[in-house]
């Protein structure tokens, strides 16, 4: 009766377990690790899925549509629970945590959904700001947090503006900004190219790149563009005299620092660096890549 | 061969069972989801700046359908009892029918009804439209929890501002029947307002207090509920609203049968 009580307590209030009480990623482990991941509904969504992500580091996902590719994000983020296998998000296991649990895993966690999901009924400012105004700052300090993010995304005239008076890519960026604002250590990117026109596409792809080199974050990014993967894996940004130069390497074998993974039908496909993709002799893969 | 395909009826008895499985889960789910709310009124964090604009939008945002409803309810209450007193020739107590109607049944179903149509139904259908855009996944992964954002304000909204409104509309039912006892029944409006002022037990006033708390939780909760499990797209919100309507108005309605037992039991007509 009393194993019932708690986990009614448990369901109501939570648990109440401190962040603080989640053990520490140790200096040579991965930030994202998945061991053996399976899930299935009325059929296999992803079987024995593993991989590492050091931190730092930038894995692109690819593969065809019902693949999986979005499954690992939700799953990364508490937002489905695996049948089996273990998730560590920065040192933390997070497959049996409650809701209440994964409050601090996704605090370090940013996602920037397929289609930006931001909320219709707040401006873009507010949107920006929703999660330092969760976390108490006050309203002068988010607004000037908002104002940089805004302007680093490229759209800092856009702040009293309604998430439907912008377009599609112009909602995509508002979604990096609004994920960037509490400067997470992880970014995922689900789809964040999808629908847009190749120059808009390279405005996104251009922040992902200005994310992961000049702050240093963690990336996941999801997709089927090639050509916006390819744009992630060999872009590079540095900040020259206040402004942001991008140079773009041609040479595949010479680029480092990002992962490509291929899913099909849930299981991975493929995993290695973009040289080792595009010189595979694997038949699927061929086929993606033509 | 399998048992499914073989025995027509052990499909038809698996078919039902997996239904059942399926609406047992939704009312245990529904009922978490409640629980969950209604907890997360009494902990912190509150959402003080949402709980207010729930209010607002369902308490004021109704003002004009209740006014108009308990009215012309009133109004139409008073022609037709007058017609049916008139029989025994006891048109007099026109005032204390229509006052006992209205405080302790009418005024709480019919606002409640009135405001799962309007409100209700936006509720799910906002909750959906937030599902299908992952706006939800969007507040979770921010580290907000829904339910406390979402659900816990509009419980309170309606759990709230149901009753004033009930009360309101219970005000103005009376006074439109006391307009038509004057106007139509000749009647004159001292003596209706006495026998009004008869009429009310302090039963009459528990019972008439006490239905719109329950059905404004219902009403919202249903909502909540509803908008929250929504699936399929654009189509899918259409169903959550549709659905929620139907499910809340037929809880008000069984829950008014259930809860008029028990408050009888507990506070018996004298």
């Amino acid at each position: 009766m009393s194993d019932l009580i708690d986990k009614l307590r448990e369901e109501l209030l939570g648990t109440g377990r401190a962040p603080e009480d989640a053990p520490a990623r140790g200096p040579d482990e991965p930030i994202v690790s998945f061991r053996d991941v399976y899930l299935a509904y009325d059929r296999p969504i992803l079987q024995g899925v593993t991989f590492d992500l050091p931190a730092g580091g930038t894995k692109v996902i690819l593969g065809g549509s019902g693949s999986g590719k979005t499954t690992i994000l939700r799953l990364m983020l508490g937002l489905l629970k695996a049948d089996a296998g273990s998730i560590r998000v920065d040192g933390v296991e997070v497959t049996g945590l409650t809701e209440e649990e994964f409050r601090p895993v996704r605090l370090k966690v940013g996602m920037v959904f397929q289609e930006g999901a931001l909320f219709d009924s707040l401006s873009v400012g507010e949107n920006v700001g929703f999660r330092l105004g969760e976390d108490g700052l006050a309203p002068g300090e988010i607004e000037e947090r908002v104002r940089e993010m805004l302007g680093f995304v490229g759209l800092a005239s856009h702040y009293d503006k309604s998430p439907s008076e912008l377009s599609g890519g112009q909602r995509r960026r508002v979604a990096v900004a609004r994920a960037l604002a509490a400067r997470p250590q992880i970014m995922l990117y689900d789809e964040p190219t999808t629908g847009l026109d190749p120059i808009t596409s390279t405005t996104i792809t251009d922040l992902i790149v200005k994310a992961r080199d000049l702050d240093g974050v963690t990336s996941i990014l999801v997709t089927h563009q090639l050509r916006d993967a390819f744009n992630v894996a060999r872009t590079f940004v540095a900040r020259e005299d206040g402004e942001f130069v991008f140079r773009r390497v041609e040479d595949y074998e010479l680029l480092a620092g990002t992962d490509f993974m291929m899913l099909r039908e849930g299981v991975v496909q493929f995993h290695g660096s973009p040289h080792e993709l595009v010189t595979s002799k694997d038949p699927y893969i061929v086929e993606f890549l033509s | 061969m399998s048992p499914r395909s073989s025995f027509p009826l052990a499909r038809v008895v698996l078919q039902l069972l997996s239904r059942t499985k399926l609406v047992v889960l939704g009312v245990q789910e529904y009922v978490l989801l409640s629980a969950r709310g209604l907890a997360a009124l009494f902990t912190r964090p509150r959402y003080v700046d949402d709980i207010l604009a729930q209010m607002d939008s369902l308490g004021v945002g109704s003002l004009s359908i209740v006014i108009l409803t308990g009215m012309f309810t009133g109004m139409v209450l008073a022609l037709q009892s007058a017609a049916s007193l008139d029989v025994f020739g006891a048109r007099p107590y026109v005032g204390r029918l229509v006052c006992v109607s209205m405080v302790r049944e009418l005024g709480p179903v019919l606002t409640a009804l009135m405001v799962t149509g309007r409100v209700g139904s936006g509720m799910a259908a906002e909750l959906g439209s937030m599902v299908v855009t992952q706006q939800i996944d969007a507040l979770r992964v921010l580290g907000t929890d829904p339910v406390r954002k979402l659900v816990a304000p509009r419980l309170a909204a309606g759990i709230v501002m149901v009753p004033l409104l009930t009360v309101l509309s219970d005000a103005l039912g009376i006074f439109g029947a006391g307009l038509i006892s004057i106007f139509n029944l000749k009647l004159s409006w001292p003596y209706y307002w006495r026998t009004v002022g008869q009429a009310l037990a302090l039963n009459d006033l528990i019972m008439g207090l006490s239905k719109p708390v329950v059905f404004g939780f219902i009403l919202a909760s249903v909502g909540c509920y509803m908008g929250l499990n929504t699936k399929g797209g654009t189509q899918g919100v259409g169903l959550a609203t549709t659905r929620s309507v139907v499910a809340a108005s037929v809880m008000i309605l069984a829950s008014d049968f259930f809860v008029t037992k028990v408050l009888l039991l507990a506070f018996p007509v004298n």
